[in-house]
């Protein structure tokens, strides 16, 4: 994992526990156990509300805000569900597109302009490029046709409904639901065969 | 033939719930038809996993102070509780009645508690051979501690309650076995109250077919008791309690 550097330090109780353990010892309202979560998981929930929101202050929000709800509800982990980081991200997306939303709403009121896709949403190809693993997420992008790629890179990085990409592309609603789920199963074969499900 | 409880239709929302990209009341309506269909949440973890792998690489530290707002947000009382310090009510009245209730009942609780110190070792066998959920997992190894303290609370008379577990430590950190209390209608709620010297105070708002709740409140325990309120919980209960336990019974 590439965390680099973050706080707390990591705690040698903690360092070989699996995820699972660890979460069982936040429900005993062990803090250390939360700093080790922490440790672990915080540079993922916050690399990506950062990417998603674009703004800093909103990011360490969304951190913050997860990181306090894991403490505070930790039996919503199932360990037999997934990891504790996909589960961790999962809650950072819905956060932040919940920001998201309510920042479009804002600027929409505010500006009595529409905010398309184009100014908020970073694309999954730019974030490749971006990112240590780019031509691992690249090949997998690559995988998915040209409206696949475009209805999950609307939906995930921008923040838009499925109705919102189906109106933005001009297609029917019914049409953007079955391609985002087909461009997940896609997405995940070439995804799991680079080696990402171990990071 | 296998009957199918969803169309292939509603079941294609699921890339776009995986992605948040469904509007609220969609949302709710997809979160009911996962609850019943282990396939769809199967599959819905496998896009979330997918999800984690996409985003792989992008990590960044946040900064320092991220973590110390969050440092400083568990050592503060815990929210997740809603431990609040009711209005001043008249506690006494509850551990008066509680004094009586459980004086009645002193000669069948020394029967019965016996019998209960067998049913909790075999529930803590049932909890650690049951799923990996972590809070049962906590739950069954505080049981099991021999700093822990373990209270039963009694039902009150027409409350349709017979026990309920709790244990907690010497900290005020403890666990609620309240799935054995009967389900309510899904407008009320249980609500677990710690009385705390002259202080009554919510440790928790347990839903209305709750499970097992960890809770934390101030150390200095001198009983418990629920109550059956509306969905959402009260800050002050004006109800009487529905199951209680007083050190001093």
């Amino acid at each position: 994992m590439t965390n680099g550097k973050a706080s707390p330090p990591a705690d040698r109780r903690w360092t070989e526990t699996a995820d699972g353990d660890l979460i069982a010892a936040v429900a005993t309202r062990n803090e250390s156990a939360l700093e080790e979560a922490y440790r672990r998981h915080s540079s993922s929930v916050y690399g990506l509300a950062r990417r998603l929101l674009r703004n800093p202050e909103f990011a360490d929000e969304v951190t913050q805000e997860i990181f306090v709800r894991l403490w505070n509800r930790p039996e919503r982990f199932d360990p037999g569900r997934g990891t504790l980081r996909s589960f961790l991200l999962a809650d950072a997306h819905g956060r932040s597109v919940d920001l998201i939303r309510a920042e479009t709403a804002r600027r929409t009121r505010e500006e009595k302009d529409a905010v398309t896709s184009s100014d908020t949403a970073p694309d999954v190809e730019s974030l490749a490029i971006a990112a240590t693993v780019s031509a691992k997420v690249r090949d997998a992008v690559a995988a998915l046709s040209e409206p696949e790629r475009k209805a999950v890179e609307l939906a995930y990085f921008g923040g838009h409904t499925y109705k919102q990409v189906a109106e933005i592309l001009g297609e029917p609603e019914g049409t953007i639901k079955s391609r985002i789920r087909v461009a997940l199963k896609r997405l995940r074969g070439p995804l799991t065969q680079t080696g990402l499900d171990e990071t | 033939m296998t009957t199918r409880f969803f169309t292939e239709d509603s079941a294609d929302l699921i890339g776009a719930y995986a992605l948040d990209a469904v509007e609220a009341a969609e949302r709710e309506q997809f979160e009911r038809l996962l609850e019943s269909h282990a396939e769809l949440r199967a599959e819905l973890d496998e896009y979330y996993d997918t999800l984690s792998m996409l985003v792989a690489g992008f990590e960044e530290s946040p900064p320092d102070h991220v973590w110390e707002a969050i440092a400083a947000h568990i050592a503060a009382p815990d929210e997740s509780t809603n431990v609040v310090p009711l209005k001043p009510r008249p506690k006494a009245a509850w551990r008066d009645r509680a004094v009586v209730l459980l004086g009645a009942a002193a000669a069948v609780l020394a029967l019965v508690l016996g019998v209960r110190v067998v049913q909790l070792g075999d529930r803590v066998a049932e909890l650690e051979a049951g799923a990996p959920d972590p809070v049962a997992l906590a739950a069954a190894s505080a049981l099991e501690s021999s700093e822990a303290t373990v209270a039963v609370l009694s039902g009150t008379p027409g409350s349709n309650i017979d026990a309920v577990t709790i244990v907690f430590d010497q900290d005020g950190i403890g666990f609620v076995f309240g799935d054995t209390l009967p389900e309510l209608a899904a407008a009320e709620t249980y609500q677990l109250w710690a009385i705390t010297g002259d202080a009554v105070i919510s440790a928790g708002v347990l839903g209305s077919a709750p499970g097992i709740a960890p809770f934390q409140v101030a150390d200095g325990i001198d009983g418990f008791a629920i109550t059956v309120e509306q969905a959402g919980g009260v800050v002050s209960s004006e109800n009487d309690p529905a199951a209680i336990w007083t050190v001093d019974a």
